[in-house]
């Protein structure tokens, strides 16, 4: 089993990838059904009519899926994710077309204390997610509550 | 009732700093919190209730996307209800980007939202000949009144071609 790594273990710079994954058209769709309405995300002949040009996902599905990645990537390592505060800013750059696969940046750009006597301690990411062609679909800037219940016994234990 | 179109199916000149709607309100069930955490989220405290009793949550939670997808549906049926602007689909423009996105308390089964929205800037840039940019605060409160979520969207909308 692969050990745990606290937040005290973790260091600003470090640098995590996850992905390829390919959304397909069913994805797309089934989400814009539950959610997101609108031609663009539902119907391709309507979306080719569209600003867009194509049958692409809804913006709160390719969060999702960048959360999903950032977590993928931190559980490899063996980091304990607790929740999420808030993401102080996301920005979509491009559309991501249905069939289109999708990789994960992720820079650990700060480390800060949690609320007192809670069980986690904070960490701020930069993530940027590229499609097959390497062009940006998302930047992401996300906290996450990460467990730091160190123990005296691990501790000596290294 | 004043019937005024609202929204997207105005010029980016006609949306008013300080217009506030409620986009409506919704009731988040255990199923629905557990489908999307096994679609979407995969964290134990939005998959299953027995492995989210073992968590710091000691139950289930909605995943903080699922509110935010769940503010967009609600935002498309009152679009489609009150001012077509999603059929028509012409000054509908996509979303930019989103800021300062918190979640502050836990939506748990049972949980009943209500969703706000208030204009607060409406941003002098000009996007690719076309679109202005109108940024929204947007918040969700629990039955007890309490605010459980708050984002900042920043959305395009149409210029008046007439060049006003």
């Amino acid at each position: 089993m692969r050990s745990i790594r606290y937040w005290q273990q973790l260091a600003v710079g470090e640098q995590f990838s996850a992905g390829p994954t390919t959304i397909n058209k069913s994805d797309v769709i089934e989400f814009a059904r539950d959610f997101d309405p609108q031609p663009y995300h539902l119907d391709a002949e309507a979306a080719e009519q569209s600003i867009f040009g194509g049958l692409c996902a809804s913006g709160w599905q390719i969060c999702a899926l960048a959360m999903r990645l950032l977590s993928e990537a931190l559980e490899a390592e063996g980091v304990v994710i607790l929740g999420s505060p808030g993401v102080p800013a996301l920005r979509w750059k491009r559309p991501l077309f249905a069939g289109e696969s999708v990789t994960a940046a992720i820079e650990l750009t700060e480390l800060r204390a949690g609320p007192s006597h809670a069980p986690y301690s904070l960490a701020q990411f930069d993530l940027s997610l590229t499609n097959q062609n390497g062009q940006p679909v998302l930047s992401m800037q996300c906290d996450l509550m990460i467990d730091d219940r160190q123990t005296t016994a691990e501790n000596a234990h290294g | 009732m004043d019937k005024t179109p609202l929204l997207r199916s105005r010029w980016f000149e006609d949306l008013p700093i300080g217009e506030f709607h409620v986009f409506g309100s919704h009731t988040f069930s255990e199923r629905e919190i557990t489908e999307f955490g096994q679609r979407y989220a995969p964290q134990p405290f939005h998959t299953d209730f027995d492995s989210a009793c073992d968590t710091i949550y000691r139950g289930l939670i909605a995943s903080g996307w699922q509110i935010c997808a769940v503010w967009m549906t609600k935002m498309v049926s009152y679009m489609e209800n009150y001012a077509h602007g999603v059929q028509d689909g012409r000054r509908n423009g996509g979303g930019v980007g989103i800021d300062e996105l918190q979640w502050l308390i836990p939506v748990r089964p049972g949980h009943t939202l209500t969703f706000t929205y208030e204009i607060i800037e409406k941003s002098e840039k000009v996007v690719r000949n076309r679109w202005g940019i109108i940024r929204s605060r947007n918040e969700a409160f629990n039955q007890n009144g309490e605010r459980v979520c708050s984002f900042i969207a920043n959305i395009l909308a149409e210029r008046d071609p007439a060049g006003r």
